[in-house]
């Protein structure tokens, strides 16, 4: 099977990886981190160093940390042309992926792309579509932290045993990259799942640079104000500033001597200072404090104490600021902090994740969670549309949960389907995902309508309305891979009616119960319809698993069975054959004893 | 529902929280969410059934105490956490919380379907 490829997108830099038995990072640009930097010379688009090298003295023809404006309507107009932000993503995916071709004659096509967790949909749908424009097969958008902790359960597997009689860690990942923050709880052992994710898409290096270039131009003589509004002066000033903050990881001290900084009207600044760790400490102490609030706050969503985690696990680039892991040690002082490379960990993840997808990687299972609440709109008592959770944060996927509502007038005709993402009860409050009209059967007086949203790892978001005793039923899909084909669906929130007469209204009704408890009568049956789409990964999988163990096992009676049953299921995937589930299940039992 | 979860896990009542962990588990990594989506779920509704943690108990005891009126309450009385079938001692203090309450006849009515729940629990285990 065609290989999947992991891809960070990162503000700063961006990295490309594949699992060649053990994830490798692909050197592009010298050592694989490429700054995610794009400068339009003439007809010559650059990316990666070159382009951070032209940026500097071309500002305003050059774009750096792009990730930031994903998912808005933002865009830039650079040499009379303009751009949407998934537009120069794509620029910095196609050239990895031609770099890759360059160096090692590899073709990229199916791709992994990781984002912030706490990233949301329009930003995760904006992501999808640089990789489309790309030219990309986009097979998953897999969050940050949850890579990075991919990675090191593969790094730790051989070593599991922590010799205290639990198999199991609990393990915190910081990650505080060039645009954006994350804090993950996870459970790791025989299976990797996240408990709680939460974070800010908008805190990361950028606004450590911005406060310590903001304490440069106070320190510039002269009409430092002018060059607030300099773009290439602000460029230096920036450039030098990330130059100061990376020293000063590795040394207390560093100092700042640039001349000739040009400002408006062919003034020439100069900057001359020195500036200490601890200084630079206290200008960014907010920042800081701000991301512990967070890890705070995944703690008590995660339902643990800070003593209860063993391990804290720091990505992204700026962890390498000392005083991160002085305070995280303060917070959790039993735990372990392994050495991780903070710039890699996240791309080799996503090869690992590309793995998992493919089924070449079959010894490790990971459960992820949504990190939004996913809410219908409906009315309250009071006539006011409010969001109704149907999916909270935090929820495993794939997940599908449903959720009654009533008609909120006599013989509703019709009733909107809004679907929005975020914590707030109030709508304007929260992100618009779309919505769709529902058109009922109006000879009712009053209906039964329930509502089930599904969430599949894909980032799918899967919508089925049915009004009760009436057979009326919609089943539409909020495609987050497809951004431009949503049939039939709105996504503009300014066009969304404002009357309540069009929505539909919290239920209050008795006469239905048992809607929830059915899905789970069922005990186990197979899934429907072997034909479908995963199936084919799905029989790798099980394939793969077997083939896994039958070459650990010794010779004997088991063995011979295993073999057989495995060849008894290869047999009916090829002849498609009826007893195949039956085999399947088979199968799976006897792997687990 | 909650025997339901049981026989999914194929745990017992009896079964502490890291037993019914390690059923669900073994279950997980039988159906990966990633090959298994359908199976996958059924074992996670099982598996939230099952195991309500003490902060969400906390929280809804939060929320309950902010319900002013029928509305509220309902809505309250809909979400997806509130099958109070674990065993948390908290569960108790819940219940007697809820009683406290001035209710509504359809929120009554509730209670006590929540509190069957509660006994017929309570009678599996011993």
């Amino acid at each position: 099977m065609e290989k999947i490829y992991g891809i960070d997108l990162g503000t700063t830099n961006s990295c490309l990886a594949v699992l060649d038995g053990q994830p490798r990072v692909i050197p592009i640009d010298g050592n694989g981190i490429v700054p995610s930097v794009v400068s339009f010379d003439g007809s010559n688009t650059l990316v990666g160093r070159l382009a951070l090298n032209r940026s500097l003295a071309f500002p305003e023809q050059s774009v750096r940390s792009i990730k930031r404006l994903m998912g808005t309507d933002q865009s830039l107009k650079i040499n009379n042309q303009t751009y949407k932000p998934e537009e120069i993503s794509a620029i910095i995916l196609k050239y990895l992926c031609q770099e890759a071709k360059k160096l090692e004659g590899l073709e990229v096509n199916r791709v992994v792309i990781t984002v912030p967790a706490y990233f949301s949909e329009a930003q995760r749908r904006a992501t999808m579509a640089a990789g489309q424009l790309a030219g990309l097969t986009v097979e998953r958008i897999v969050n940050e932290p949850t890579a990075a902790a991919l990675f090191y359960d593969l790094l730790s597997v051989k070593s599991k045993d922590p010799g205290d009689g639990k198999d199991w860690r609990y393990s915190l990942v910081y990650d505080l990259g060039g645009g954006t923050f994350d804090v993950s709880v996870l459970r790791m052992g025989e299976i990797i799942e996240v408990l709680a994710s939460t974070g800010d898409t908008h805190l990361g290096g950028d606004d450590f640079d911005a406060q310590l270039t903001n304490y440069f131009i106070s320190h510039i003589e002269g009409s430092s104000v002018d060059l607030l509004n300099y773009r290439p002066a602000m460029a230096r000033l920036n450039f030098i500033a990330e130059k100061a903050k990376m020293e000063l990881s590795s040394r207390g001290i560093t100092s700042v001597d640039e001349t000739m900084i040009s400002g408006p009207g062919r003034r020439d600044y100069s900057l001359s200072l020195s500036i200490s760790r601890s200084e630079f400490e206290d200008l960014t102490s907010q920042l800081v404090n701000n991301t512990l609030k967070f890890v705070d706050q995944a703690l008590a969503e995660a339902g643990l104490l800070a003593s209860d985690i063993d391990r804290v696990l720091l990505v992204g680039g700026m962890t390498r600021m000392p005083i991160i892991a002085e305070k995280l040690s303060a917070i959790f002082g039993q735990a372990q902090m392994p050495i991780l490379d903070p710039d890699l960990s996240v791309a080799k993840g996503a090869s690992v994740q590309g793995a998992l997808i493919t089924g070449e990687n079959v010894e490790q299972v990971l459960v992820d969670v949504t990190a939004h609440t996913l809410s219908l709109m409906a009315n309250n008592e009071n006539h006011e549309a409010v969001c109704v959770p149907i999916i909270p944060r935090n929820t495993p996927i794939p997940t599908t949960r449903s959720q009654l509502f009533s008609t909120a007038v006599a013989h509703q005709e019709m009733g909107l389907l809004a679907v929005f993402q975020g914590e707030s009860r109030q709508p304007k409050d929260n992100d618009f995902i779309g919505s769709t009209p529902f058109y009922l059967n109006s000879e009712a007086l009053r209906s039964t309508i329930e509502v089930e949203f599904s969430y599949d790892v894909n980032g799918m978001i899967h919508l089925v309305a049915e009004q009760k005793g009436h057979k009326r039923r919609l089943a539409i899909d909020l495609d987050s891979r497809n951004p431009y084909s949503s049939a039939g669906v709105v996504t503009d929130f300014a066009s969304l009616p404002r009357n309540f007469r069009e929505f539909f209204e919290i239920d209050d009704d008795d006469d239905d119960d048992q809607s929830q408890a059915e899905d789970l009568i069922d005990v186990m049956e197979p899934e429907p319809a072997s034909q479908d789409e995963g199936a084919e990964q799905k029989w790798n999988f099980v394939l793969k698993r077997a083939h896994n163990l039958l070459s650990s096992m010794e010779d004997g009676e088991e063995k011979i069975k295993l073999a057989d049953l495995t060849k008894r299921y290869y047999k009916a995937i090829n002849e498609d054959s009826d007893n195949l589930d039956d085999l399947e299940d088979e199968l799976l039992n006897l792997m687990d004893e | 529902m909650f025997r339901t979860a049981l026989k999914i896990l194929k745990v017992s009542p009896q079964d502490d929280k890291e037993t019914i962990h390690s059923a669900y588990t073994r279950l997980v990594r039988r159906f990966p969410p990633e090959q298994f989506p359908a199976q996958f779920k059924k074992v996670q509704n099982a598996y939230h059934e099952l195991t309500l943690s003490d902060q969400i108990l906390s929280k809804l005891l939060k929320e309950f105490k902010d319900c002013n009126n029928k509305f509220q309450l309902t809505a309250f009385f809909c979400s997806d956490h509130l099958d109070l079938t674990s065993t948390d001692p908290k569960l108790e203090k819940i219940n007697n919380l809820l009683y406290q309450n001035q209710a509504s006849n359809k929120v009554k009515q509730i209670l006590e379907n929540i509190d069957l729940s509660a006994v017929e629990y309570r009678k599996v285990k011993k």
